[in-house]
Formats: structure tokens, sequence, C-alpha cells
């Protein structure tokens, strides 16, 4: 698969004039970064607040210029040649001042599609058509500032898309949008791979990246801890996954045998005489069908089974203390 | 064009405001009227000051207040589009389409300037209603000098944008340029009644030629050639200020993407 972002020790310290003149300590943003991101696939920026994930997209998408280091995005060089890299690429933020509050999104969308070049009634089309895709036809000529958070947000994903980009960077696209709207702007994202698109997207949310990532990268303060598939790293840091399970109708010597057989269970009674079970298993482990197979045998009903997603603060640690 | 994409949005915008857009309009017919007063109060305390432009203060201020407009215009509005576009998230925004940052900040003043050119006009007009005598002189000569002017002061007002571009707020140059000219300008009064001193500092400052030139133009129909010294000494400031003001907008612009200040307030 071809490369569609390369960057090599890549960094980013600021030190405004003024900072400097007052002998303050500038900021190191970005260290030494050094990624290839494939084309066609969803890149998944990780970390938690101030490690760098923003700083990167916008050097990426050449609004700030490297202190040291190269990258090169979609065969462009981010600090030489950024105005014609901003016809190759698009930006989504979650910043909502970003648009004209007293316009409504079609107007919106038809300045900015001038500003990217597009004239008359290719423009006009380009917007009908991509207020269709992100399923605002129907509230076109509304203001923005009639519009909800999550229709703010298919709108600047709306604007991203306008030039028909190559590679589309999301900073937290989904950052506090309600689970309805937060599918809609995955479906997108979706789609847009499906089209051969290449995203980058910087997110705090773990489950989010795992369901649309190819591939991550953890953020921390300027670094990439670790990069690579997120099933991959999960299995590379993390020494268990956990399930929860739900069951009724286990009676009490059955649950003594259970948690004599597992000592790694943890059981935590109900009122209603139901337990709930927290099992780890190791990675490639059985541990998970032979409960099963015991409460079953036992008599019990198992009423749900769910494997209990680890928090991107809970890998984090794992990544650090690795 | 990119630059007229621009000037439709602002229209949209401002016109969005009905109350703001008709108060702005309602306000230039009050001013008018206050110096129509005034003027019917001091022609004959100030006349000789006012002898060499005809003798009318009515008209010597009105022609003052509607060159002022673009010369307050000129200093300020590159640098308030650039601090609301800062504020108001919407640069980042626009920085990233394939548009130079000088697109944007000509595009941003257009419709300030296409606003301002109609108040000059209904100024003039509604004067002209009053009994000043402003729309019988010569209009080549004051067309050459307002784009002179406009020039100076625009690359002025440049200037100031590339402060805010590094410091964000506080923009000295907006500052001391709108006091001297308030006080040194003769937009309100002939410089010729300033202190000798006063009058010598005057003479360094480009809106001096500017107002003495339109109102020569415009109160007494002066010629091109009889204008020769303002309109001079008003190219010289251009031809310098201009090229000067656009290398300090993209030392400041590069000075900004470096420190990843740019959208910042």
């Amino acid at each position: 698969m071809s490369v569609a972002i390369e960057t090599f020790d890549l960094s980013k310290t600021f030190a405004p004039l003024v900072r400097q003149l007052m002998r303050r300590k500038p900021t190191v943003a970005l260290d030494g970064v050094t990624l290839k991101i494939p084309q066609g696939s969803v890149f998944g920026l990780l970390g938690p607040n101030g490690a760098g994930k923003t700083t990167f997209i916008k050097l990426l998408c050449g609004l700030i210029l490297p202190t040291h280091g190269t990258a090169r995005v979609a065969g462009l060089d981010v600090t030489y040649e950024s105005s014609m890299l901003h016809a190759r690429v698009g930006l989504v933020t979650s910043d909502e001042r970003s648009f004209y509050w007293r316009l409504t999104a079609r107007q919106n969308l038809e300045f900015f599609a001038t500003l990217y070049n597009l004239k008359g009634r290719a423009r006009c089309e380009r917007v009908k058509e991509l207020l269709a895709h992100v399923g605002l036809s129907a509230d076109a000529d509304r203001r923005f500032s009639d519009f909800s958070s999550g229709m703010k947000q298919r709108l600047a994903v709306a604007r991203g898309l306008l030039h028909d980009p190559d590679i589309l960077f999301l900073d937290e696209p989904t950052k506090g949008l309600d689970p309805l709207a937060t599918q809609r702007v995955h479906g997108l994202i979706q789609d847009l791979v499906r089209r051969g698109k290449t995203v980058v997207m910087a997110t705090q949310q773990l489950h989010e990246a795992e369901d649309l990532c190819h591939r991550v990268a953890f953020f921390r303060q300027g670094h990439v801890m670790a990069e690579g598939a997120p099933a991959e790293l999960a299995a590379r840091f993390v020494d268990a996954e956990c399930y929860t399970l739900r069951v009724s109708n286990l009676g009490e010597s059955a649950l003594a045998e259970l948690t004599a057989a597992f000592s790694s269970l943890q059981v935590a009674p109900h009122g209603d005489g139901s337990h709930t079970f927290t099992l780890p298993v190791a990675p490639g482990g059985d541990d998970l069908s032979r409960v099963l197979n015991q409460i079953v045998a036992s008599g019990g009903a198992v009423c749900d089974v769910d494997r209990v997603r680890l928090e991107l603060e809970d890998l984090f640690t794992r990544i650090i203390q690795a | 064009m990119k630059v007229l994409a621009f000037l439709w949005r602002d229209w949209l915008i401002e016109s969005g405001y009905h109350l703001s857009f008709f108060l702005r309009w309602f306000g230039i017919l009050f001013n008018v009227f206050v110096y129509y007063f005034l003027g019917r109060l001091m022609d004959t305390a100030v006349a000789p000051a006012l002898a060499p432009y005809g003798g009318s203060y009515f008209a010597f201020a009105l022609v003052g207040i509607a060159l002022n407009g673009y010369f307050s215009l000129g200093l300020s509005t590159f640098s308030s589009n650039l601090r609301q576009a800062q504020m108001t998230g919407t640069l980042e925004a626009m920085l990233m389409t394939p548009t130079r940052l000088s697109t944007f900040v000509i595009g941003s003043s257009l419709w300030d300037y296409v606003f301002t050119t109609l108040n000059v006009l209904v100024y003039l007009v509604v004067g002209a209603l009053l009994g000043a005598d402003v729309l019988r002189g010569n209009f080549t000569s004051a067309l050459v000098v307002l784009v002179l002017s406009v020039i100076t002061f625009s690359a002025v007002g440049l200037f100031a944008a590339s402060v805010i571009l590094v410091t964000k707020r506080g923009d000295p140059v907006t500052w001391v340029f709108n006091a001297v000219l308030t006080l040194l300008g003769g937009v309100f009064y002939p410089v010729e009644i300033l202190p000798g001193y006063l009058q010598r500092i005057a003479a360094f400052l480009p809106v001096t030629y500017a107002l003495r030139g339109m109102r020569l133009a415009l109160l007494k129909g002066y010629s091109l050639a009889a204008l020769r010294r303002e309109v001079t000494i008003l190219a010289v400031f251009a031809m310098v200020l201009a090229p000067l003001s656009l290398w300090a907008f993209r030392f400041a612009l590069d000075l900004a993407r470096r420190e990843g200040s740019l959208a910042q307030y």
C-alpha cells in the first residue's frame, strides 16, 4: 500500500518572541515524530490533552511550520508547498466558531467553496451534493446559529470535503456529540475510506479508534509512544481481556464451586438473586468458555455477556508502563 | 473572483442585522446636520483661515469628515478584520483553503470600502442639498488624490495588521495615527490655525496633503497641475509605504506561522 503521509523527526517548539524576551521556557509540543500513514486508511491519533495531536495535525495541514524535521503529505512538503497542499487536504475541527453564524448552511458552504476555487454551477451542484451527503438538505437554508452540535459537525465535514481532498484531517470530530450524531459522523468517515480517501483522526475515545481506525499512534508529551493496529497494540500491551457476565438461577454450592475453580473470578451479588461476574482472560485463553460451560452445567442461566472495553487511559497507562 | 465572495458574505451578514444597518445610515444624516448648524455658527468667526478653501465651514468640514472615513478605514480595517477572524475562529478555516492571506485581508475589507464610499456620497449629496458647494469641483483631481490617499493609509493599516498578527491585541500604529489625525490632520479645522511648531509636524503627515488636495479639488476646482505639490508628496508616501508595509506583513505572517500563533487571539 502506498504512503499518504510521511514524517521524519518532526518537531515543534513554541517559543514566541515575547516569551523569548521574557526568558521563559519554550513549550515542546512535538518531539521527533517519525510516522508513515498508508493511503486509503483511517489513522487514529490518540493521547491525553496536550499530547501533541492537534499540533501534529496543524503541521501536516501547513497551518504552522515545524521547528525541525520534515513532513510530506500527498507527496508535498508541508513547509514549502503549503498552498498546493491546501488543495489536496481538508480539515474538520470540533470548533463551532469556524462558521458564520448569521449565514445559512448553504451560504457558508458556498463562501468556502469559492475559496476552494469552485465557480458558478459547479459550486452550487457541489454544495447541494454535500448537503445531501451529510443529511442536511432539508436544513440547507437555516441559519448556522439554529443548528444543533451534531448538525454543525456534519456541516464541518461537508466543508472539509468541498474540494474532494485526498486526505481529510479530523480533530476530535465527535467531541460533545450524542450517540446518534456520533454514529452519523462515523458513517461519513467509513464512506470516505470506501471511496479510497485517507483519514487522519485525533480522538480521546479508544472505542471510536477501535471501531474506525486501521492503525493508531499514541502520543504523550509530543512523543509517539506506540504505533500499530489497535488489536495489535492491545495484544502487545494488555495481558488480559476482561468480561462481565450476568447470571441467574445459580445455587450457593454451584457458586462456591465456580469461584474455587476460577480464582480470578470476582462476584457481585444482586438483590434479585442474580450475580455479576467479572472475569479476566489471558489472550488466547479459554477461561470464558469454561466458565460458561460450568454455569450452564450447574443449571444457571447466562443473561448477558459483555467484553469490557479498555478506556484510553487504561491502555495508555499500560503503554507507558511497558 | 474570491474577493467578491467576501463582499457578498459581508453584505449578507451586515444586512442580517437590520436595526444596526439602518441606524448606520441615520447616523450619517445626523452627522451632516450637526456640521451644517456648526457651519452656520462658525462661518464668520473663522473666515480668514477658511478663505483658501472657499470660506464655508460646512463645506470644509463635510469634505474633511468624508475623507476622514477613508483614513480611519484604511488604518483599521485590515487589523480589525484579521482580529475578528482570529476571534471568531474563521481565520483557520480560511487559511485551510488555497487562498492567500493577502486575498483574505483585501477581500475582508472590501465591504467596508464600499460602505464608506456610499457614506461619502451621502455626505456630499446631502451636504449639497443643504447648500454646500461640494459637487461642482474637479472630480478627476479629487479621484487621483483619493486613490493616492487610500493607498497611503491602507499601507499604514497593513503595518497595523502586521502588529496584530504578532501581538494579537494592542495595536500602537492605529492608535498613534488616529490621535495624530484628529489633532494635526486638519479634518475639523484648517492646519493653518495651529501653532507654528505643530504646523511643522503636520507637514510630515500624508493626511495634511490628502485633505488639502481633496478640499482644493472639490471646493475650488483645482486641476491636477495646480495640485502637483500635494499629488507628488502623496505619491511619494504611497510608493515608499506600500512596499514597506507588504514586506512587514509578510514578515509578521512568517513569524506567526513559525510561532504557531496565526489563528490565536
